[in-house]
């Protein structure tokens, strides 16, 4: 009997057929997750990280290989499984409490009790108070959040984030990086397994980066972070790391965009 | 600024005023004859008179009832088409075909059709406006019914929504803007086809009636009464029906 929340990614292969061509997206993919791990994929845009994810969500269904969440075989989407899409997709007809709850509507919980759930979801993204708000009069970082508790809500063992900090500015984007830490730690069985493209990020949040190259996407590296939290982001160790990591892309830390401390 | 905005919804009144003031010209100066086309203040005059008459009301009530019961049977049959086909491409090739083939009959080109089976009745009026009110109903519920985007409909797999309750969460409100616009151009559409049928079925009664008869009797006053109250009350469903859009599409606003 596997834990609750454990990945098993073996010899995955994943093509798309466009116009009669069969292009290879991912090959030769191997990643073990444990329970309540946090990682990250970082690669160059186009390298698969999105068809990756999907397959782990169970919004693509063609594959080679195997995808095993605690043992068993992914077969379409399922509520042991959050989702934080890239753009935040709540639905601009509902409220953010109607949003955010939106994972409760087929259980039998009774109103009450969902209410109550969804009240201590928006507390723990900092939403109180936003329960009547529509979407459109949420700002970006907002969003990001309420999408965030809308996927906790039923409480999955894995949480799947499409680079869900990439379209906020830099300082809104330090800010809920401290916050995805907190909830993963209240969180503590949960599963996390987020895309980016910010190596900063990557270093600060993940137990292991999972560095990708593209065409065909295969795993490049796999890094673990040893470093103890929380985490100082002008430490020797941490810059270190993030220096080995932008190394594997061929850029130095000069030429990258780094935040200042 | 609101001192503004009250100015510029005045905007609207200034054709109207102005057209006023060009038939009044007209009018005075005999330009044109009174019984073609009447001063102002005889039309004033005879409006109040059929006011305190009273049988306005009942003429008035009449074709309101008529246009309620038929713009409602319209709406329910082009909802639920529109719907259909909409959800399933299956019944969209059964029905789609017939249902655009169909509607390029002219609307009036019913009249004979409908008299001949169901004969001058109340009925046939009916069903003559529920079928104007039924096409545009059914092509805007089935054009909303497709506005679900692909990346709402992956949120509703990853909730593992069932069918029913992909329609009501995310399809039908979806289509809700489309929906409501498709009601509104039913309602005008059935209030301007209840004069049609009671010009055309010939019978008693109602706002149609009134004017026909009115026309018979070379009433020009009356007349103008008729037309400018059908346009009044067109206005003002109009107006209503906007009200209940921006009510009930309150998410569309941003701040
Ligand atoms: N449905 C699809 N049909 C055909 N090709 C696809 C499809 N989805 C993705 N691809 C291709 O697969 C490749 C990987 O796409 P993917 O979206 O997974 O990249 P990504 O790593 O997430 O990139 P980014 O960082 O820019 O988001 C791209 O070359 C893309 O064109
Ligand atoms: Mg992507």
């Amino acid at each position: 009997m596997t834990q609750r929340g454990t990945l098993d990614i073996v010899n995955l292969k994943k093509t798309f057929n466009v116009n009669g061509n069969t292009t290879p997206v991912l090959e030769n993919i191997n990643l073990k997750v444990k329970q309540g791990e946090f990682v990250s994929i970082i690669g160059p845009s186009g390298c698969g990280k999105t068809t990756l994810l999907r397959l782990v969500i169970g919004l693509e269904n063609s594959y080679e290989g195997q995808i095993l969440l605690d043992g068993k075989r992914i077969n379409g989407p399922g509520l042991d499984r959050g989702v934080v899409f890239q753009d935040h997709r709540l639905l601009p007809w509902l409220t953010v409490e109607r949003n955010v709850g939106l994972g409760l509507e087929g259980k039998r919980n009774g109103k009450v009790v969902n209410k109550e759930i969804v009240q201590a979801h928006l507390k723990l993204v900092g939403l109180q108070g936003f329960e009547k708000v529509y979407p459109a009069q949420l700002s970006g970082g907002m969003a990001q959040r309420a999408a965030i508790a809308r996927a906790l809500v039923n409480q999955p063992e894995l949480l799947l984030l499409d680079e869900p900090l990439g379209a906020l500015d830099a300082l809104t984007r330090m800010y809920m990086q401290l916050e995805l830490e907190k909830i993963w730690k209240r969180e503590a069985q949960v599963t996390m397994i987020m895309i980016t493209h910010d190596v900063e990020e990557a270093v600060y949040l993940s137990d292991k980066v999972v560095i990708m190259s593209s065409r065909p996407g295969t795993i490049k590296k796999i890094i673990p972070v040893e470093l103890p939290r929380p985490r100082d982001r002008a430490s020797y160790d941490f810059m270190k790391l993030k220096e080995e990591i932008l190394e594997e892309f061929q850029l130095h830390a000069e030429n990258v965009f780094s935040y200042a401390i | 600024m609101d001192v503004n905005k009250e100015v510029l919804k005045l905007r609207g009144l200034v054709v109207p005023l102005a057209l006023l003031a060009v038939w009044w010209i007209i009018t005075k100066n005999e330009w044109v004859s009174a019984v073609f086309l009447p001063l102002p203040e005889t039309v004033a005059a005879t409006f109040v008179k059929l006011f305190l008459k009273g049988k306005i009301f009942v003429d008035l009530n009449e074709s309101i009832t008529k246009v309620a019961k038929g713009f409602l049977v319209g709406i329910t049959a082009g909802f639920l088409l529109g719907t259909a086909m909409g959800l399933s491409s299956t019944l969209e090739k059964l029905f789609g075909p017939l249902f655009n083939a169909v509607r390029q009959v002219p609307i009036l080109g019913w009249i004979p059709v409908l008299i001949l089976i169901f004969g001058l009745t109340e009925l046939a009026k009916i069903i003559f406006i529920a079928l104007g009110a039924f096409y545009p109903m059914t092509l805007n519920t089935f054009d909303g019914c497709r506005q679900l985007k692909k990346e709402y409909l992956e949120v509703a797999r990853v909730f593992e929504f069932n069918k029913p309750r992909l329609l009501w969460r995310f399809i039908l409100p979806s289509a809700l803007p489309s929906i409501l616009s498709g009601i509104r151009v039913s309602m005008s559409e059935a209030w301007m086809l209840v004069i049609g049928a009671e010009i055309f079925f010939k019978t008693r009664g109602g706002l149609g009636d009134m004017m026909w008869e009115a026309k018979t009797r070379v009433q020009m006053d009356i007349v103008f009464i008729t037309i400018l109250i059908i346009g009044l009350i067109g206005f003002i469903l109009n107006y209503v029906m906007k009200i209940l859009e921006n009510r009930l599409l309150r998410w569309r606003i941003s701040n």
